[in-house]
Order: C-alpha cells, then structure tokens, then sequence
C-alpha cells in the first residue's frame, strides 16, 4: 500500500521538481499553461469567429490585429477559438491512446505466452500500417466531426504506446515485489493496478505528453485535407481554408502563419515539458551535468580523459 | 535466411490485415455499402458498368465469405475499381502515375534526412555540451514542432513567391519533354527542392534526437571504454566502436517512421501541388471517391511494407546478433 | 629506470552528485615493480574498478581525479594529454575488464577487434619484456611482429615503395596474422577469428579479452575481476593460463577481485581496499599469515579454510561501508600504528554494521 502511493508521489513529484529545476521543462510549462488559459478563457474575450466582420484578405491592422481571412473573418478570434478544440481533441487522443496501449500493452506484457503472441502481432502490424492513409480511408466513411477525428487519431496511434507499455511490463514483471506477490497469490488485477501500473506512472505521463502532440499534430493534418468539420472553427480548418483561398498565392500569409506558429509551440512546449523531465528523472544524463558544472566552475573543459582537478585543499 | 522469411510471413500477415480492413470498412458503416461506394458514380455509369464495379468489391448478394473471395480474387489481379475523380480511369491506372513522384519525394527526403539527422546527432553526443549539442538538437525540435505542410506552405510563400527562387509547384515545367535528358532532370530536380526541403527540415530532429540520445548512452558502455584504453583514434572509437551501434535503434526505428514521415510528404505534395499520391489523395477525398481512396491506402501499405523489408535487410546486415537469433 | 613500474601516490578520485562530490578512493598509495602481480581485494563498490579505470584515466563522467600523481616509469599519467595517453595506452598498460561480454563490441569480429588495437599502434618493433624460459611464447608474439619493412630479403628501397603502395593492406594483412597468433597463445581455435561476441562461451570471451590485453606486450595488464562471470573449472584454467603467459612475457599484472583466496593463490602482493582507502598492503604469505587490519581479518575469515579442520567461516555482518560518510579509524596508516579501532562503531569486522542507524547501503561508487 505505501509502496503504490510512494511510487505515485515520486512520480508526480518527479513532475514538479522538473518544472522547478529544469530550465527546458520550466519553458515548456509556462507556454502550456498560457494555451490553457488561452483556450478556457480566450473564447469569452473575442467575437463570434464565423462572423464576416470585414474586407477579404486585410493584412493586420489595430481593428484586426492578425487580420482578416478570404472570407473577411477575424483571425485572431479564429485562431483562439480553434486553439479551445485543438487542444481539446488533443489531450483527450492523448489520453485515450495511452489507456488503449496500456490495456493491451500490458495485458502482453504481464501474460506472456499467447495472450503476448496474439496481442503483439496485432500491435506491430499496426505500426507497420501507415497512420495517415488509414486514417484517411477510415475517416472518409464517417460523418465529419470532432468524434470521428478523435476516433481515427486513436485507431491510427495506439500501437506504438502499446508496444513500450509492454516492454516496461515485462521489465516489471520479472522484479522481485511482483514475484513476491504472485506468491503471495494476490490477484493478476490488484499486482497490475498496484504493483505494475503505479510503477510506470511517470512512463505514462510521459507518453500522455507525447500523444497529445502526436494527436494535435495528426488532426491539424487530417483537418487540412478537408476530413474535418470544415464549417467548424479550428486550427487544422483555418489552415484548411487558408489554403483553399489561396492565401500563398495572394501573399496572405497572416492567414496561415499564426495558426502554423500555435501548433508548433504547443508541440514544442510539450516536448521540452518531456525532455526537461527526461533529465530531472535519468540520473546518468543529470550526474553528466553536475560533473560537468563542477569542472567548468573549476576552469576545467570536460575533454575524452577523466579529467584531473587538483583542489589545494 | 530464416529470419528474413520471419519477417517476409509478417509483413504478408499485414498486407492482408490492410487488404481484409478495406474489404470491411464499407460494410461497417452505417447505410448501404454499395450506395456509400458508388453514390458518386450515378449518371457517370450505366447499369452493366455499375454491375461491374459491384462485382469487383464483391458487393454481390452472396453470403459475405463469397463476397470476401471476389474481392481478393480481384485484388490480386490488380483490379481495384475505377476513379470517380478521374473518371474513367481504373484505379490502380491512376495510382500508378502519381507513385513514382511519391517514391522520389519521399525517398529523397528520408534518405537526406536521415543521414545529416544521423550525422548531427553523432556529432552532438560525441562533442557532449559543444556548441552543436548546445544549439542544434532544441532547434530541430522546435522545427520539427511545425506541422510539415506548414513549412511546406511558409517555404512556398517565402522562396516560391516573394523570392521567386523556385517554381510554385508541380514536379516539372511544361515545356520540358519528360525523359532521360539534362533539361529535364535539371527541372525535376529545381521542382524538388522546396519539397526535399521542407520535409528534409521538419523531420531532421527526429532523427537528430534518437541517433544523439542513443550515441549518449552507448558511449556509457564498456565496449567504447576498452575501445578507448585500447588507445584507438578518437575518430575511430567514435565512428566504428560507437556509432555502428548507436546506428542500429535508429535503422529499426527507420522502417517504423517510414509511415509516419509519408504521412506528412502526402501533405507537403498537396501544398506544392506535386503530382503524387498525396495531390491525388485529395482530389480523392474532395470528390468522395472511395475506391481511388482505398486504392491509395492499400498501394501506400505495400510501399511501406516493402520498404520495411529491405530495412530489415539491412539491419540484418549491421547487426550480426540478428542473423544469429532466429533457431 | 626507476625501480618500481607504477608509483602512485596520495590519489583522490571524486564522483560528482548533485549534492556535491563523493570520495570513491581517498589518499590511496601503492606501487607496482615490473613483473610483480599484486592483487587488490575489496568489496564490490570499494574502489577496486574505479582505480584499474583511473590509471588508465577512462573513468566516465561523473568521475573526477581530484588530487595525487601516478608516476609510469616516472611519467605522471595525470598530467599527460590525450594523444600522449592514447599512446600510453595498451602499449604500456592494458587492461581485461570484467565482463567480456559487454566489453566486446557486439557488432564486430573479435578478429577485427584486436587487428584495430594492432593497427591503431603501427607495426613498428616493440621493447621486449621477456622472462628467462619464456622465449617460446615470446617467439610466437614477435614472429610477422616486425611488418613486411623488415623482410630481410628484399632491398630497403624496394620495402620502402612496398610500404607506401601497399601499406594498409600489408598491414591488415600482418595485423591479421598476428591476431591469430594471439589466439592460439590463450587457447581459442584460429577459426574463431571472425566470431562474434554472442557467437563464443562466456570463457571464449574473456580469453579473447586475455588476448587483446596482450596483443601490444604491455608492461603492466589490468585484470578486472577477469574471471568473476564465470564457473570455477573454467576460472582455474584462465588464472593458470594468465601465470604462463605472465611467467612468459614478464608482464606486471595488478590483479582485482573480491575472491581473496583466489587471490592469495596467485599474487605477491595483495592490497586490501575497504571504503575508498586501503586497508593493508602486504605480501601475499604475510597476509595470509598475520592479517593486520580488522576488515582483512574478517575477510580471511569468512572464506572456508582449506586445511581440514579449520575454523568455519563466518560472514561479515552489516553492509558495506558508505563513501559519503566513511567511518573513521580505517586507514591503513592508523591500523600500522598499532591501534586498531576493532572497538569502535564504525569498524566492520563481525561486529556492528557501519551505519547502523540509517541502514542503507552505500551510495554505489561503481562505474559499470
């Protein structure tokens, strides 16, 4: 019992330290958090978004400070409501991608034998199937729509969480605490929710990240070839009609390029929210930089040799 | 040899899965398959030739193993409908003119991408905290953030149409005659620079990163340490005891991201209207053309299938340990 | 010539943390004379492989040598620069780590492992260290030892165009030939030449290492716990193996272990490590004999005697002491000065753990 919620908490707290003491983490924090309040509140602070307040094609002005679209929509209200969507559909891909490969990666990993057999099979040749045909093929039958990009998103994304949950099991699944508790006969339920699971908690936030902008990135591209909702207002369609109007070849960049510019920044925030992270919880990669600092603060260059500092102690 | 026949059995294992997978999508949705299929085909077809293109899907009123039969039957001939889009023509017809500019753009940009990614990320772990490590791997990543048809749609506007250095898309000129002549091969290869580009710069990081942080943790390993008390030149230890290792997640990661990096060329085609699968795709799905479609999803599967398989050739080839562990 | 191979004295080495550096091996002094085989025994996390690895100075990051000289036939290898340690290596001091397994590159032959060492140090004649009685198997090294440069048949300006047209292959060609020789010199079938890691017994491997170490003639070969991954037949017939060959080539060898009877067997000298310091320095006989250091006393203790009727062993409780707090009172100079703290707290044998209040083990000072 104060194993799992050890675990749980190192894991979390593994989190915040990162965001405390990672320069790259602390970075990326701060843009997610500015998108979250951007889409929890932004929508209240701009107008209707499909509304055609002016001119086509206006480069931004004090009225409109990014512009106005081919229609004559507002773009900064575009690009705000969008973001509300965008990340909406993201985190929930993110998050179902990696309950749907932790249900199966796991299940492989902690039964082995044919359960593993089967379930790996299915997983590689999902990952061996391009995601963007498949999605597209399976798109294309449904009604447009926030669920069937959601759907798509997970049906094209699962595998790959699938296959590192399962390898991590299997590293889990072979320690003594699961042993012992397979001895102790307790159930292959309560060892997977309080043995195993709670071990990989920081695996798994992790891989949540890394869905999320997988799942952003994969909708916006869906959503530029036309197999969203185009009458609804998010990032993939703005870039949709920026393109569909011709913006490139009437020299509207404002049309696309903040669109483009969000999409990147969320994705790199996460990124380096992961990356920052990676480094606070690898301890080679932060003993490398503490020997480091310590031989720089020395006047020292790390070079190929163990390094000699003499300290006239 | 039995490893290479391993694999071979998984990846016709897959292109089955693929080809299964198209034979059920329509008849999973909700509705009538066959009016979902051909709905856009009224007043294009008469009777006999809808008849036709029912029989090819296997849309028949035989029981659905019957149904499965026809359609396989007809697959491995090569029969895979005709277009809507581009109607009359037959699928695969179509397919077929925009696959080599797939395989060019695509192989074009992975194959550069992947070598200066793998290069870099060589050079970064090895010159651990230098000036490369410092810079290049978070730029890669904040590049890499940028979705492709974006940079795709930036390149295009900057060097396309304000600079006016290359052409605004298409894969070659109109007064060029295609062929194996200097004009033309000197057009293609003016035409392919934006789009090499883009997705050369959109998925460089990726590569950058695994071969860096893979390079970091093999220089940890007492293989590279002995090869460095065994007194051989930095560049060797480097190159030979360290980066022939490093190498081999990344080339078993390179058959996994092949799907991935097509995905985002079909994209970047459409923006520089390239004339692959990525440009027909669209007009596919414009025009609601289910068969030109799930032609597109079945020809990309085997393409990425194959290229798997020569990947793992490959690895075979690097890593010895794999030869030796099938038995 | 100085008389002693491998003078090191008052040496630190450091591994950094994030709460700042700790002691991995502290003050240490100790000498090697050419041809001598000292053993140096110590618990795992003593310090054993951090020092094999700092005198050839590739302990990794976080590792830092803080303090010390460690004179090479009067040569400081800590004040050397990367080329003139890169020349020092293998040529003067080679090492065979601990695992065969992870120290051999998995993607490359063991053939073209070693014909890499021998072409990294060119062909050109080395010094000769051999022992009376061991000119055979020193014949067998400095056969085609010589490169095609030193054919005696062809005119030297023939040789010399030879050399310039033809160099890498000759020189592959001779590396080859003499890699051969090496295997045939530690017992591994010829044919093994272009076997893969994973293709050889764990015993195979590390004779291959046993054969690299060798390939340049060191004056002085490392061994890393050579023989602990391995089952005692096989362990008997490698140490024996490696007396030949030292007996042969006359070679320094330092010897690491945790297996102090092993040890005793084998070396003149033995140095016992216990928490970053030595504990005792002595000849082998000696040590057996009349331990000085509690921790050596309990160390001998704890191995079942050979004699028939010798005492049972008895095991040393508590843990390894902690490098980040090391008891006090161990040092090998306190314990020749006649006090040994065997009363004190923070002494080990088979009396009260180090650290019984805290009750972890050590911070691992290990670098594998």
């Amino acid at each position: 019992m104060s194993r799992k919620r050890a675990a749980a908490g190192t894991g979390l707290a593994a989190w915040v330290d990162a965001v405390r003491h990672d320069k790259r983490a602390a970075f990326g924090a701060g843009v997610i958090a500015f998108f979250v309040l951007l889409a929890v509140f932004g929508p209240l602070l701009v107008g209707d978004p499909t509304e055609l307040v002016g001119i086509p094609m206006q480069p931004p002005s004090a009225e409109h400070w990014l512009g106005t679209t081919g229609q004559g929509q507002d773009v900064l209200a575009q690009l705000v409501v969008g973001t509300r969507t965008s990340l909406l559909i993201g985190v929930s891909v993110g998050l179902t991608v990696v309950f749907v490969g932790a249900l199966i990666g796991v299940t492989a990993g902690y039964f082995g034998g044919r359960v593993d057999a089967f379930l790996s099979l299915l997983f590689n040749v999902f990952l061996v199937i391009p995601g963007l045909p498949l999605a597209i093929v399976i798109a294309a039958y449904l009604p447009s729509g926030p669920l069937t990009l959601a759907f798509v998103l997970v049906i094209a994304g699962w595998a790959w969480n699938a296959r590192v949950l399962r390898a991590q099991t299997l590293a889990h699944r072979n320690r003594d605490f699961v042993a012992a508790a397979v001895v102790a006969g307790e159930s292959n339920w309560r060892i997977i929710t309080s043995e195993i699971l709670p071990n990989m908690t920081s695996l798994l936030v992790s891989q949540v990240i890394g869905g999320t902008v997988y799942a952003i990135g994969a909708q916006v591209g869906l959503e530029f070839l036309g197999l969203g909702d185009v009458s609804a207002v998010t990032w993939g369609t703005n870039l949709y009609w920026a393109q569909n109007d011709s913006a490139l070849l009437t020299g509207a960049w404002w049309t696309f390029a903040p669109t483009g510019i969000a999409v990147a920044l969320v994705g790199f925030g996460l990124t380096m929210l992961n990356s920052g992270f990676d480094e606070i919880t690898n301890p080679r990669l932060r003993l490398e930089r503490a020997w480091r600092s310590f031989l720089v603060r020395r006047g020292h260059t790390p070079g190929r040799s163990t390094p000699v500092v003499r300290e006239n102690a | 040899m039995r490893y290479l026949l391993k694999r071979l059995g998984f990846y016709l294992l897959a292109a089955w899965v693929a080809v299964t997978l198209n034979f059920f999508l329509p008849r999973l949705m909700p509705g009538d398959p066959a009016t979902a299929l051909f709905a856009r085909f009224r007043g294009m077809l008469g009777p006999e030739a809808l008849d036709a293109l029912r029989e090819t899907f296997g849309l028949t009123d035989a029981p659905l193993i019957v149904q499965y039969g026809t359609y396989l039957g007809h697959v491995l001939k090569g029969d895979l409908g005709i277009s809507v889009a581009y109607f009359p023509a037959p699928v695969l017809e179509v397919i077929g003119q925009g696959l080599v500019w797939t395989i060019f753009l695509a192989g074009t940009s992975l194959i550069v991408s992947f070598t200066i990614g793998t290069l870099l990320g060589v050079a970064a772990a090895w010159w651990r905290f230098g000036r490369v490590d410092t810079f290049v791997p978070p730029a890669a990543a904040l590049i890499g953030s940028f979705p492709y048809f974006w940079l795709a749609m930036v390149a295009l506007y900057v060097f396309g149409f304000r600079l006016g250095w290359f052409p605004l898309g298409h894969a070659y000129s109109d007064y060029v005659t295609p062929g194996f002549n200097v004009a033309f091969i000197a057009d293609v290869a003016r035409h392919a620079v934006l789009p090499v580009g883009t997705v050369v710069i959109a998925t460089l990081g990726g590569w950058l990163l695994t071969m860096r942080n893979t390079m970091v943790s093999v220089l940890g390993r007492d293989y590279v340490n002995l090869a460095r008390a065994k007194g051989l030149s930095p560049r060797k230890v480097a190159m030979r005891y360290a980066a022939r290792n490093a190498l081999l997640p990344s080339v078993t990661g390179f058959g996994m991201a092949l799907g991935f990096v097509l995905g985002g060329s079909l994209l970047t085609e459409i923006v520089f209207s390239y004339p692959g699968q990525g440009y027909i795709l669209v007009q596919a799905v414009r025009s609601q053309d289910y068969p030109l479609m799930q032609g597109i999803f079945l020809v990309i599967t085997l393409a990425v299938l194959g290229a798997n398989f020569i990947v793992d050739i490959l690895s075979m080839w690097l890593d010895p340990r794999i030869r030796d562990s099938v038995s | 010539m100085p008389d002693l191979l491998l003078d090191i004295r008052d040496l630190c080495v450091d591994y950094v943390t994030d709460e700042g550096p700790v002691r991995a091996i502290d003050h240490l002094d100790l000498t090697v004379a050419p041809g001598e085989i000292l053993g140096v025994a110590g618990e795992s996390g003593s310090g054993k492989t951090t020092l094999a690895k700092a005198i050839m100075r590739i302990l990794p990051p976080p590792a830092v040598i803080t303090g010390g000289e460690i004179l090479f036939k009067g040569r400081d290898i800590l004040a050397m620069d990367d080329e003139e340690l890169r020349k020092m290596r293998w040529r003067e001091i080679s090492m065979v780590f601990q695992s065969a397994m992870d120290a051999l590159n998995p993607v490359i032959s063991v053939g073209e492992q070693i014909v890499d060492t021998l072409l990294a140090h060119g062909s050109g004649p080395m010094e000769s260290h051999v022992a009376p009685g061991g000119e055979q198997i020193a014949g067998a090294l400095m056969t085609h030892g010589a490169g095609p440069a030193e054919s005696p048949t062809l005119p030297v300006g023939e040789q010399i165009v030879d050399t310039l047209l033809a160099h890498d292959a000759a020189s592959a060609e001779w590396a080859r030939g003499r890699a051969r020789k090496l295997l045939d010199l530690v017992g591994i079938p010829r044919d093994r030449l272009d076997s893969f890691a994973h293709q050889l017994s764990g015993g195979m491997r590390q004779r291959v290492g046993i054969a690299l170490a060798l390939a340049m003639r060191p004056s002085i070969v490392i061994l890393d716990e050579p023989t602990t991954a391995l089952d005692v037949i096989v362990e008997t017939v490698i140490l024996e193996r490696i007396r030949e060959l030292q007996a042969a080539l006359g070679f320094a060898v330092i010897f690491i272990t945790h297996d102090l009877a092993r040890m005793l067997q084998i070396s003149d000298r033995v140095a016992v490590f216990y928490a970053a310091r030595l504990a005792e320095v002595a000849p082998a006989q000696e040590l057996r004999q009349a331990p000085r250091h509690p921790y050596t006393q309990g160390l001998l203790r704890a191995f079942p005697s050979v004699k028939p009727g010798g005492p049972e062993p008895v095991s040393i409780a508590g843990q390894p002491a902690s490098l980040r707090s090391p008891p006090s009172g161990l040092a090998a100079d306190e314990v020749a000065a006649g006090e040994a703290p065997a009363g004190e707290s923070a002494a080990p044998p088979s009396g009260a753990p180090p650290h019984p209040a805290d009750g972890t083990r050590a911070p691992r000072a290990r670098t594998s």
